[in-house]
């Protein structure tokens, strides 16, 4: 259990990390 | 608000690919828990050689025609095959502390795919100049993924290894039992998402960068 706990956290940190980037792009695209 | 979703689909997703890996398949037997990396070890060297697949590929369809976006693919994929063969090699390495009780002991198959890194790290040497373009990364990229499988299948066949026989063995088949090989088809069809996630983010950084150079 802790350690599916522990892969839900990194998980989440890849996940908002790629989001976050996304969006950064998505913006500079639209400039 | 369509990036969330989808954002938020692939965190299911890989989420639903952590309780396959530590909560639906049982542990292997002798190995505890510590065999449960097998499910990101597994995934993330078969990414890493479809990344490099793809990078061949498309280095081979760049000097046939010499379109910028299969120049910005195949370093993509050189990229992006680095970080997941990077994750096969640590998780192996962390495995290997349990199973054969050292981090490194030169394993055939250890440093095979330690050569296959340093080959593509060698690539990122490589500068980009504007008389040739890309044409000698290609090249480059070329051999590498022709030389990429002997190390990765035909090497670890022919030498003594401590290394478990593949997941699909010689006969084809796969000695898995059936929550382990769900577990571990549905955490490869996750990557393989990841993968074409950070693929097309990667390309769509590359072509600001070279609307940036202009």
């Amino acid at each position: 259990m802790t350690l599916f706990l522990a892969a839900l956290v990194v998980w989440g940190i890849i996940v908002g990390y790629l989001y976050w980037m996304d969006r950064r792009v998505s913006k500079l695209e639209k400039k | 608000m369509k990036n969330i979703l989808y954002y938020t689909i692939l965190y299911i997703l890989l989420a639903t690919g952590s309780y396959m890996a530590f909560i639906f398949a049982p542990p292997i037997e002798g190995l505890g828990y510590t065999g449960q990396i097998l499910y990101l070890h597994v995934p993330a060297a078969w990414m890493a050689v479809l990344s490099f697949l793809i990078s061949g590929n498309s280095a081979a369809v760049y000097l046939f025609t010499k379109k910028e976006n299969f120049a910005m693919s195949m370093h993509s994929c050189a990229e992006i095959g680095i970080l997941f063969i990077t994750a096969a090699l640590v998780s192996g390495s962390i495995w290997a502390h349990t199973a054969w009780g050292t981090f490194w002991n030169w394993d055939v198959r250890e440093t095979s795919v330690l050569i296959i890194l340093l080959i593509y790290i060698g690539y990122f040497a490589i500068p980009v100049k504007k008389e040739t373009g890309r044409i000698p990364n290609a090249g480059y990229l070329i051999i590498a993924t022709a030389i990429m499988p002997i190390f990765v299948f035909i090497i670890p066949r022919i030498y003594p290894t401590l290394h478990p026989s593949p997941i699909v063995n010689q006969s084809g088949s796969i000695d898995l039992e059936t929550p382990m090989r769900i577990a571990l088809f549905f955490n490869l069809f996750v990557y393989t998402i990841l993968f074409v996630t950070i693929f097309n983010l990667r390309n769509r950084i590359a072509k600001l960068e070279k609307n940036g150079d202009k």
